[in-house]
């Protein structure tokens, strides 16, 4: 069966500068539409995959994408402060069991194993999406939890500017321009941040305080080019050099404070793809340059400079085979290369991966979508694993389905996990998950009103959970205790039109996770059973939208359950509420567009934290301005 | 449009309910109030670096209970973030409260706080010297921070390179462990000029001075694998002895000395003990670290009784273990997050 094909090129076309944009844009898009007969390459049948909408994703443009995905989607994102480190967690597992794709490449620090969210700012990505659990084994292996997908794109002609700032001083815009038709075309896209982030806090003593360390500056600068060598095959490009400053936001204990980490990151792509009526290849290679965080302590640098290269290469292909039958196979690279005082000089790690999969409908209503992934690694400790996944999908009728699936997946030990002050670590193992997931969904698209729910109920075994204990001279890991999470998950959201000029819509999620230890560390009994620290068992979010001609107005809620931050349970946060009211307009004229976004954070001023001891802000306002000008 | 407007209030009065303290963590714990040492240990508990408290508990020996936080229940504030060490000088505890970047001065019978010194970067080890002076070492200054104890201000800095560790007073020298440096630096506390510095081969940690007045070094793993237990001769500090220590499952560290001064203690996964006279590393430990506990701190009582501060997995409440000076346990009380020490006053 052919598919129409709709350019992921597409996607980007549905950015807009606010609420409103979406609502009438929609017209500009039809006619950039670009047509293909062509294979559609397809996530995983029968895998939950959560794609965060193009208004969203205008609307965080000065954002990060923790600070996006902890509103928008059922991720709970710990952030030690405002402009410290901020890592994911998908239902109740850790920051390194999420890996993070930027065009298809893994972005997890090959070091650390994992990414901090708060040097990914929204605006560098024009597509965001969350695979859940064994829905990521596609793109890579050891999201146990499973991966957040970011793609930066070329997209149609046009300039566009956004500018933001709020009352804490922060102030942060980027510019586009997207150029070039038929065959060639690019964007050149330039993001900087100048965040004090002055927010007022309350003490130890329940003193208000002007925040003064928690500032970041950011430079980014994002190169794509796209070239159309025949109707079928495409060669893209994408360059993303950025820089970071900033103040670690210190917790509420330190007075003095003079330190600053400095970041240098340099990701290049590149992506040949075939796109046939019966097939779709793909091959991307990729070189990562990063420069390892350095700590400027009381104005001085340490003199030594460490760094990774990375280098991926990765060839998938998607065939039809007859009927609704789909061969998936593929070959993924991966050399990381790094230089650093605690290792005493250089490390690497070599991955391979095959992947060969199946996907066919064994009735109408049921199809099968198997996935075998066989990976080498060249460290010691790093044995090869082979990961499995498979999924059921039944319609059982048009609007209404139902999907099982599970996997069994690892995570290849980090570098620093294995040669941190390069101590002997024979003994630790890469963890390693058992996941299974029931997925109901109903899809109701009607004319005037789409109404979309799902309800997820998951089980995920974690073995060999690695945590860094305090050790003399430096901190070490490791495997502490395995982790049992499991719980619930439902989505909704719906749109409606409604009669003269007014639409309204809304969204929302609840998540129950409960993760708890299951093989408490060193035989210690009490955390046996327990919730996992820092991992809320509930999170909820709702958000309404109304739409009057140019005007828009928006309300999203936030609900954080409480944390706790002592392994049996004798210590928590409170929960937490956040609610967020933006107000929007926007005047076109001819090709140009001009939107106005006033957002107020934290509305009722909640008091809250989301680690102990770390301050958060309360009321924010945010004005943000958006010029368009289509070419 | 009735709807939406109901919920808005109800959030509205859901949030106002919200009071600043509701930002904090809560524990789940009872307090007793202390009332004055008689017959106990002082127990500090470091808390988690960045995001945890740190707290002193007492261990009556006689009730047989712990009393949980007493710095706290004596001040109603909190002590700070990660309580790294304490001393007892001229009739007070100076408490180096490492992340908070400050020495808390505690009178001992009320617990309540009679001064503190702050911003002082990263500290670490506290020696009295005279009425008006005493040094406090430093992870990140590269100074060893000189403090008037009589006015409880900092008054000046002895520049060193990089972390330094534990301090010990011979006279009129200190001799501070220089933990990055890989060397003991003897500083003339009358001049607070550094007149000597002795080359070691691996980092030192711990410091004690036996009942012959040898100084006793133990370091933590070189480059080689291997941990070094030095003995030196206070007259000239020139090593006398250079005992070697497998260090290949991590370095060994909290070098202690009993009551009598004739035994030293630490701790490498286990509790070692070995005699002043001994020129090699005993071949097995006295107290085996098991599967279900984790040493991290150790003291020895004026009875002779080890103590061992058990961290369990780091984020939740540890055990203080007692066992007799020939490693029979004793009894053990379930302490603050992270132990590290312990103070016999």
């Amino acid at each position: 069966m052919r598919k129409l094909f709709f350019s992921y090129c597409l996607i980007p076309f549905l950015s807009l500068a606010g609420f409103v944009q979406a609502q009438e844009l929609d017209s500009a898009i039809l006619l950039q539409e670009v047509r293909v007969e062509a294979l559609r390459l397809k996530n995983r049948t029968g895998f939950e995959q959560a794609l965060i909408d193009s208004v969203s994703i205008q609307q965080y443009q000065s954002s990060n994408i923790g600070e996006l995905l902890q509103q928008e989607s059922s991720l709970f994102i710990r952030s030690y402060g405002v402009s410290g480190h901020a890592t994911p967690s998908i239902r109740g597992t850790g920051a390194s069991h999420t890996q993070v794709y930027w065009n298809g490449l893994l972005i997890n620090s090959p070091t650390l194993g994992q990414i901090d969210l708060t040097t990914l700012p929204v605006a560098m990505n024009d597509v965001i999406a969350v695979n859940y659990g064994g829905g990521s084994l596609l793109e890579g292996s050891g999201g146990l939890g499973g991966s957040i997908s970011l793609s930066s794109q070329p997209l149609h002609q046009q300039l566009r500017l956004n500018i933001s700032a709020t009352n804490t001083q922060n102030v942060g815009g980027n510019l586009l321009y997207a150029y070039g038709r038929n065959r060639l075309r690019g964007s050149t896209k330039v993001v900087w941040l100048e965040n004090k982030n002055a927010f007022s806090y309350l003490g130890l003593g329940q003193e208000e305080q002007i925040m003064e360390h928690a500032s970041h500056q950011s430079r980014g600068f994002l190169q794509t080019l796209s070239y159309r060598l025949k109707p079928s095959q495409q060669l893209h490009f994408a360059s993303w050099y950025q820089q970071d400053e900033r103040e670690l936001q210190p917790s509420l204990f330190v007075n003095l404070y003079d330190e600053r980490l400095l970041e240098k990151v340099w990701r290049n792509s590149l992506r040949y793809e075939v796109k046939k009526t019966d097939y779709n290849l793909k091959i991307t290679g990729g070189w990562f340059y990063n420069q390892l965080p350095q700590v400027e302590r009381m104005g001085e640098l340490p003199a030594e400079k460490g760094h990774i290269n990375t280098y991926q290469a990765k060839t998938h292909f998607y065939k039809k085979l007859k009927g609704h039958t789909y061969l998936r196979s593929g070959i993924d690279l991966m050399h990381s290369a790094a230089v650093a005082a605690a290792f005493q000089g250089k490390r690497n790690q070599q991955r391979a991966s095959l992947l060969a999969g199946l996907e066919t409908a064994l009735t109408n209503q049921l199809i099968v979508d198997a996935l075998l992934r066989q990976e080498w690694v060249s460290d010691g400790n790093n044995s090869g694993r082979l990961l499995p996944s498979l999924a059921l999908r039944y319609q059982l009728t048009p609007v209404w389905s139902v999907a099982l699936n599970g996997s069994y997946n690892y995570r290849v030990l980090s570098l620093n996990e294995q040669y941190w002050a390069s101590e002997s670590r024979r003994n630790l193992l890469p963890e390693e998950s058992r996941n299974v997931e029931l997925l109901v969904q109903q899809q109701l698209p009607l004319k005037d009103f789409f109404w979309k729910q799902s309800l997820s109920l998951f089980s995920y075994w974690v073995e060999n959970w690695i945590i860094w204990v305090p050790g003399m001279p430096s901190w070490k890991p490791e495997n502490a205790t395995e982790v049992y999470s499991r719980g619930l998950e439902y989505t909704f959201s719906w749109k409606s039109e409604m009669e003269g000029n007014w639409n309204w819509g809304s969204k929302g999620s609840y998540t129950l996770s409960a993760a708890t230890n299951q093989q408490s560390f060193r035989g210690n009994q009490e955390a046996i059973g327990r919730q996992l620290i820092f991992t809320p068992r509930h999170k909820a979010s709702l958000q309404g939208q109304l739409y009057y001609k140019s005007w828009s107005l928006s309300f999203d809620e936030l609900y954080v359950g409480k944390r706790f931050s002592r392994s049996d349970e004798s210590e928590y946060l409170p929960a937490y509420w956040l609610s967020q009211l933006g107000l929007g307009y926007q005047h076109s004229f001819k090709e140009q567009l001009l939107s106005a976004l006033l957002n107020i954070h934290n509305l009722f001023g909640y008091h809250y934290q989301v680690i102990p001891f770390y301050a958060m802000p309360g009321r924010v306002w945010e004005l943000s301005l958006t010029y368009q000008l289509d070419l | 449009m009735k709807k939406l407007l109901y919920l808005f209030f109800s959030l509205s009065i859901l949030h106002a309910c919200n009071e600043p303290e509701d930002a904090f963590p809560k524990r789940q714990e009872n307090l007793t109030p202390y009332e004055g040492s008689k017959e106990g240990v002082f127990v500090l508990n470091e808390g988690n670096f960045g995001w945890g408290y740190g707290t002193i508990d007492y261990i009556d020996l006689q009730q047989e209970e712990v009393l949980s936080s007493i710095y706290e229940q004596a001040n109603q504030e909190l002590l700070g973030n990660v309580v790294q060490s304490a001393s007892y000088f001229q009739g007070y505890y100076y408490v180096v409260v490492n992340n908070s970047q400050k020495v808390v001065i505690i009178e001992p019978q009320t617990f309540k706080k009679v001064g503190e010194v702050n911003d002082l970067i990263s500290p670490r080890y506290f020696l009295g010297i005279d009425e008006e002076k005493a040094y406090v070492s430093d992870l990140y200054a590269d100074a060893i921070h000189i403090l008037n104890p009589s006015t409880f201000k900092k008054v000046g800095e002895i520049p060193t390179e990089g972390w330094t560790e534990q301090m010990l007073l011979i006279g009129k020298y200190a001799v501070v462990a220089a933990y990055d440096s890989h060397e003991l630096l003897i500083i003339n506390t009358e001049t607070d000029k550094i007149e000597k510095s002795i080359a070691l081969q691996a980092p030192p940690n711990s410091l004690q001075l036996d009942k012959n007045n040898y100084l006793w070094v133990l370091t933590g793993a070189g480059d080689d694998q291997q941990a070094h237990l030095y003995q030196l001769n206070p007259e000239d500090f020139s090593i006398s002895k250079d005992i070697l220590l497998d260090a290949s499952a991590g370095g060994p560290g909290h070098l202690q000395l009993n009551n009598t001064k004739d035994s030293l203690y630490y701790l490498q996964q286990g509790v070692f003990k070995l005699s002043i006279m001994a020129d090699s590393a005993p071949a097995a430990p006295l107290i085996e670290e098991t599967i279900s506990t984790l040493f991290y701190g150790l003291g020895i009582s004026p009875e002779g009784d080890i103590w061992l501060a058990d961290a369990l997995d780091y984020v939740q409440g540890g055990w203080a273990r007692r066992y007799s000076g020939t490693g029979v346990p004793i009894d053990s009380f379930r302490v603050g997050v992270i132990p590290n020490s312990f103070l016999f006053h």
